[in-house]
């Protein structure tokens, strides 16, 4: 198999507030985050050889980014991939980067959650013109599942169980109330996040992430003519993506404490980055805490902790931002919210600016080499992962 | 010949104290849950009448209900399906009348004996709602049963029947109306019941040449506690030793299946060579004799009225039963979930996996998938499956949790015999789920468009310790 590795550079993102914007439409979303990449880019729409845009429900075709945009006339690719929508839509434009078809292209990943009246994570997918027999689950719910099977496998308590989780809230709150682009901004404490009113038990108000609306963007090129545009542009090292096929519940003898999908994504990843072990090389990772459960099944399933682990090395804040390997430096999706198509930039965002310096008082020191990594779909049938790694240039 | 080969009954897991309506009330009865109706119920109790059965020698269904969820439309196809019999099979829905029951009775007797089916499976079930507070709704109940009626060895010979029409306005529902009606009760009753009743079992007597002390156990459908001790006692039978108590206090009037239900009991009580009389009302009234063979000693294996009794539990609050009937609109979560209609077509393309409940089993490595696959999972051959009937089997619950926003209770299940599913769960108390525990499946009620009720099979935790 090829690789991606050194083939393709980041040389501007942008990325807006995550909130409750109910004062602006996908559009001024989509149009921030875009603006934002382009000044940091120093380039302008116009400069844009190729567009995709990333949304589950943020509008179909590539037209409805051409529009905010004023792209005029280029290819747009919409990309729809559940909660890894965002990621893939970036992957893709690594591809056509990489393959030399274009010069400079854009990826933007948006989606407005807050218009739809709902109080809850997740959407509605969907399925006209089927039987409508399978049972429909809210994400809170599906990774209960996960978080119930983790208990039941590994011999905890309740108790063992809350606090391991309700130390990734707490640690993830106190991320986000360093990072202003944060929806949610203030500390926990432990207790208010175990004693949290139950949404799908085990997962209380503080395992799960918020809610919001939100936009980032990202601009692509080839290194040689990064080189030309800026000193610290940043370098693709590795993607991984893995798809499952429903085989958590066609097939008995899959566990449900672990997410196959992230494991092959992440191995596929390391292997084109030349990553042997990731806690050790990686200076921080932003991976897909939809859910606390998540945050620690992740840490397992990327070779941070070893299996059933995870809980000790959150005790023993191996993750948090001064220690071993920092995950979720920016609050995550826990005090960022999750609007599906953004939210796999956002995480790659923050990679970008901490490997440039410039992640202010979450700058982790030395930062080399970041993993941003998205999941779609639910532990209780299968999903879709995305492992980036980006590392700044030698 | 013809009579009564297996019986099964079917009483939903939730009771209501009358109590909760007011609390000066006493008893309780038998109701249906939310996602329960005349159709569920009678899948369940075809289950129960077939466990252990070889479902291929089934000629015949009879689906009788005065509460068939529509108004156009066959369902003893749709229970056909759901309990597996063969295609090729005669089905009839029988409904308007509370005497359904015996109609069906009679029509599966006369079906063996004039056109040489084998066997025809009888079920009843209804699901009547009264406007709330008023003295019907105390007395309504909901349940089914199933007898199926066969050829050979059987546990009960039919001997004749009797019957007579009768018009009166003394119970009744006009089309498009949700609650049941009835009339002044001295006169329903003096008039009708008693006096109707009366005429025909001792027409079925006369024919017959028989008096009272020829039949052992009656099983007479009642609209309340007393109307039918005084109909034995005009006839010379002695209430105590030879009338079926109904349970009425335990489970309400349970409509068209309470006839059938009661001759269930009477068969489990009764011994070889005894005669038996059942009695339905509704429009007029069927009388018919049966006589039990050896084999009835088999009708104490079958669960009763008793197994059903000790394990139903209390409906939370008055307000839960009010919901289920949808005598309160409740909101569904904004935006609503799921509101797209079912398609009809990919309803009837996927009729055996969702009605049957049948999954694939790959032939080449054995592995049992649910929903069928064209490539198997496990072992990637392409199209080599044979179905397997899911519904019957038992498992263990894998993994559960609850849906705060809509309140449903979901988890996974891997079955007994090898398989997995994903599915709702219904009759259980969320503390009470634990991973590891014995689970089974119920036919219930999905979703409701507005136009069309889906079906599907649901997890449960299984209501019975021991199985047979």
């Amino acid at each position: 198999m090829g690789g991606i590795t050194d083939k393709v550079a980041v040389v501007g993102m942008g990325c807006t507030k995550f909130d409750e914007h109910w004062d602006k439409s996908i559009e001024d979303l989509a149009v921030e985050a875009a603006y934002e990449a382009f000044e940091d880019a120093g380039v302008s729409s116009e400069d844009i050889n190729a567009a995709w845009w990333g949304t589950v429900d943020g509008g179909e075709l590539g037209r409805t980014l051409g529009r905010f945009l004023k792209l005029e006339y280029i290819p747009i690719t919409r990309v729809e991939n559940r909660c890894a929508t965002g990621s893939d839509a970036f992957r893709n434009a690594c591809f056509a980067v990489a393959a030399g078809m274009y010069d400079l292209v854009l990826v933007l990943g948006a989606e407005k959650l807050k218009d739809s009246g709902m109080a809850s994570a997740g959407f509605d997918p969907r399925q006209p013109y089927t039987s409508r027999i399978d049972t429909i689950i809210h994400p809170p719910a599906a990774f209960a599942q996960l978080a119930r099977r983790y208990q039941h496998h590994y011999h905890l308590t309740y108790d063992e169980l809350k606090r391991a989780l309700g130390l990734i809230a707490v640690k993830n709150h106190h991320n986000g109330s360093l990072n202003p682009k944060a929806q949610f901004q203030q500390e926990i404490t432990l207790e208010r996040a175990i004693n949290a009113p139950m949404v799908a038990h085990p997962l209380g108000l503080f395992d799960c992430c918020g809610v919001s609306d939100g936009a980032a963007a990202a601009i692509l090129t080839r290194p040689e003519i990064a080189r030309r545009m800026r000193d610290d542009y940043v370098l693709v090292k590795g993607i991984g993506q893995i798809s499952g096929a429903f085989q958590n519940r066609l097939r008995s003898d899959f566990d449900l404490v672990h997410l196959e999908e992230v494991f092959r994504s992440g191995r596929d990843a390391y292997e084109q980055a030349g990553i042997k072990d990731p806690r050790d090389e990686l200076d921080l990772a932003i991976v897909h805490d939809c859910f606390t459960i998540t945050e620690m099944v992740i840490c397992e399933d990327l070779g941070f902790s070893k299996r059933g682990k995870a809980r000790e090395d959150i005790k023993e804040e191996v993750f948090t931002l001064e220690g071993e390997i920092p995950v979720n430096t920016d609050g995550g999706l826990k005090c960022f919210g999750h609007p599906l198509g953004a939210s796999g930039l956002r995480m790659l965002y923050e990679v970008y600016k901490q490997l440039q310096g410039k992640a202010d008082k979450r700058q982790i020191k030395n930062a080399r080499l970041g993993l941003a990594h998205a999941f779609g779909g639910t532990p209780v049938d299968s999903g879709v992962s995305t492992v980036i790694i980006l590392g700044g240039k030698d | 010949m013809a009579g009564i080969k297996s019986f099964g009954i079917y009483l939903p897991l939730w009771r209501l104290p009358l109590s909760l309506i007011s609390p000066n009330l006493k008893g309780e009865k038998a109701v249906a849950a939310l996602d329960e109706d005349s159709v569920t119920m009678a899948v369940s109790a075809s289950q129960e009448c077939l466990r252990g059965l070889d479902r291929k020698i089934v000629d015949g269904l009879i689906f009788s209900s005065t509460t068939s969820p529509y108004a156009e439309k066959q369902l003893a196809s749709l229970i056909a399906l759901a309990i597996d019999l063969r295609p090729d099979i005669f089905t009839l829905d029988i409904g308007g009348s509370l005497k359904a029951g015996t109609d069906a009775l009679k029509v599966a007797v006369d079906t063996i004996q004039v056109r040489g089916a084998k066997n025809v499976l009888v079920v009843a079930a209804d699901c009547r709602t009264a406007s709330p507070g008023s003295p019907l709704e105390m007395s309504l109940g909901d349940g089914a049963s199933a007898i199926l009626v066969g050829r050979d060895d059987v546990m009960a010979e039919f001997e004749d029947s009797f019957s007579i029409a009768n018009e009166m306005m003394d119970i009744w529902r006009a089309s498009g109306q949700s609650f049941v009606k009835t009339w002044e009760e001295r006169f329903i009753v003096g008039e009708g019941y008693q006096d109707i009743m009366i005429k025909t079992m001792k027409g079925l007597m006369d024919k017959q040449g028989l008096k009272s002390s020829d039949y052992h156990r009656l099983a007479l459908y009642t609209p309340d506690m007393r109307s039918h001790l005084q109909v034995a006692k005009e006839l010379g039978f002695d209430s105590k030793s030879q009338v079926q108590d109904p349970s009425l206090s335990k489970i309400g009037n349970i409509g068209t299946p309470q006839p059938l239900l009661l001759l269930g009991e009477i068969l489990k009580k009764a011994h070889e060579g005894e005669r038996l009389m059942v009695a339905g009302y509704g429009g007029g009234a069927d009388a018919l004799s049966f006589k039990t063979t050896q084999r009835v000693s088999e009708a104490q294996r079958l669960r009763g009225l008793e197994d059903y009794l000790k394990s139903m539990r209390n409906i939370p609050d008055y307000l839960s039963y009010l919901k289920s009937r949808g005598l309160i609109q409740q909101d569904p979560p904004r935006p609503e979930f799921g509101n797209t209609a079912p398609s009809a077509t990919s309803v009837w393309r996927e009729r055996d996996q969702i009605f049957g409940m049948k999954g694939a089993r790959c032939k080449s490595c054995k592995t049992i998938q649910f929903p069928p696959q064209r490539v198997c999972v496990q072992c990637h051959t392409k199209d080599q499956f044979e179905l397997i009937r899911l519904a019957d089997c038992k498992g263990k619950l894998f993994s559960f949790s609850r849906d705060a926003l809509t309140d449903t209770v979901m988890g996974m299940i891997d079955f007994d015999e090898g398989g997995r599913m994903f599915g709702s769960l219904t009759d259980c108390f969320f503390e009470e789920l634990k991973v590891d525990m014995p689970v089974g499946m119920q036919f219930r009620k999905t979703f409701f468009d507005g136009e069309k009720q889906n079906y599907f099979w649901k997890i449960s935790p299984q209501r019975f310790n021991e199985e047979g």
